[in-house]
């Protein structure tokens, strides 16, 4: 019975995880601060050489054990509904740039003459499951403290942090070698 | 060297040579980071997006000078972006003492108007722009219980 129950809920969070992937969220293409940038938009926060990755700073232990401190409970709660807004653009945009790195590269696939088909399928594995478990997060930030799943959120940001840098220096790379 | 090799030269030496005036004259005698970065925002034309200072505009040229104090925006915003939540109460505090005006006048107009959002740079990281503007509301929400459970206290 009980196994039924976690299949059920694991079916239960694909299906809205995929969903949200299939449906970008308005946040994820034109947020509160202006649109994330593609590719294209390598200029200030997103050139390869000012980026800087966030996670650490958003669900720090020091402004956690800072607002507990102040012993109220209505900031507490303002805390986490804050930081709950921010971890939830921070993994849009993530989610959003996943979605610019796979569109970029399916340009580049069909422009390239000899194609690695089994390196094309692992590339293409690693940004479904990197976006499946972005669209995962997301719903259990929605519903949970967002500091349970934090190391969750910060691994898998990391990665997706590489892959966008890696996306960054391909396209200076292209960008200078023209 | 051709022409435009040299403008490119001088461009960028008038362009360095005014951000350490900008720091050295003006930055270090502004308290806290936050002072600077709304002084900062404050010389950016809200149309153009231009950032202007007629002082250091006549030594310099305006390329240099915009240059200079964009520059010096991002790297103060950085800053404050990557400080502790901590600090950033500290700032505001800092802050709201050498304003001049009165401290209950200040909160109440940054809680309602939100004024530090026109303080971000353009092109700054989205997340990090929401992370900054987030602390400081909740700073300026820590600051204002302070202050009731001060004027409860007998």
């Amino acid at each position: 019975m009980s196994m039924l129950f976690i299949v059920v809920l694991i079916a239960f969070l694909l299906f809205f995880a995929v969903l949200h992937f299939l449906e970008p969220s308005a946040s994820a293409t034109e947020s509160q601060f202006g649109a994330p940038q593609g590719l294209d938009d390598t200029a200030g926060c997103c050139n390869a050489e000012e980026f800087v990755s966030l996670g650490e700073l958003i669900l720090s232990d020091r402004d956690w054990e800072f607002m507990r401190r102040e012993q109220n409970p209505a900031l507490n709660e303002l805390f986490v509904q804050e930081r709950r807004a921010v971890v939830r653009h921070w993994l849009d945009q993530s989610a959003g740039r996943l979605r610019l790195i796979r569109a970029r590269h399916v340009q580049r696939s069909r422009l390239a003459k000899d194609i690695n088909l089994v390196a094309e399928a692992r590339v293409f594995l690693l940004l479904f499951y990197l976006s499946l478990v972005f669209g995962v997060l997301l719903i259990l930030v929605r519903f949970f403290h967002p500091y349970r799943s934090r190391a969750l959120a910060q691994h898998f940001q990391a990665k997706a942090d590489l892959l966008w840098l890696s996306a960054l220096n391909t396209e200076s790379g292209s960008t200078d070698s023209r | 060297m051709n022409a435009v090799g040299n403008v490119g030269k001088i461009a960028g030496t008038s362009a360095e040579s005014a951000y350490e005036d900008l720091w050295r004259r003006t930055l270090s005698r502004i308290p806290g980071d936050l002072n600077r970065l709304i002084y900062l925002a404050s010389t950016r034309d809200y149309n153009s997006g231009r950032y202007h200072h007629a002082g250091l505009e006549a030594h310099f040229g305006f390329e240099a000078v915009h240059q200079a104090l964009e520059r010096a925006h991002r790297e103060v915003f950085s800053k404050i972006t990557h400080s502790s939540l901590k600090d950033v109460v500290s700032g505001l505090e800092q802050y709201i003492s050498n304003c001049g005006e009165s401290p209950e006048d200040v909160m109440r107009s940054w809680r309602r108007l939100q004024p530090y959002r026109v303080a971000i740079p353009i092109n700054s990281d989205p997340i990090a722009a929401h992370l900054l503007m987030s602390n400081l509301k909740l700073g300026l929400e820590v600051l204002e219980r302070r202050r009731a459970r001060a004027q409860d206290r007998p």
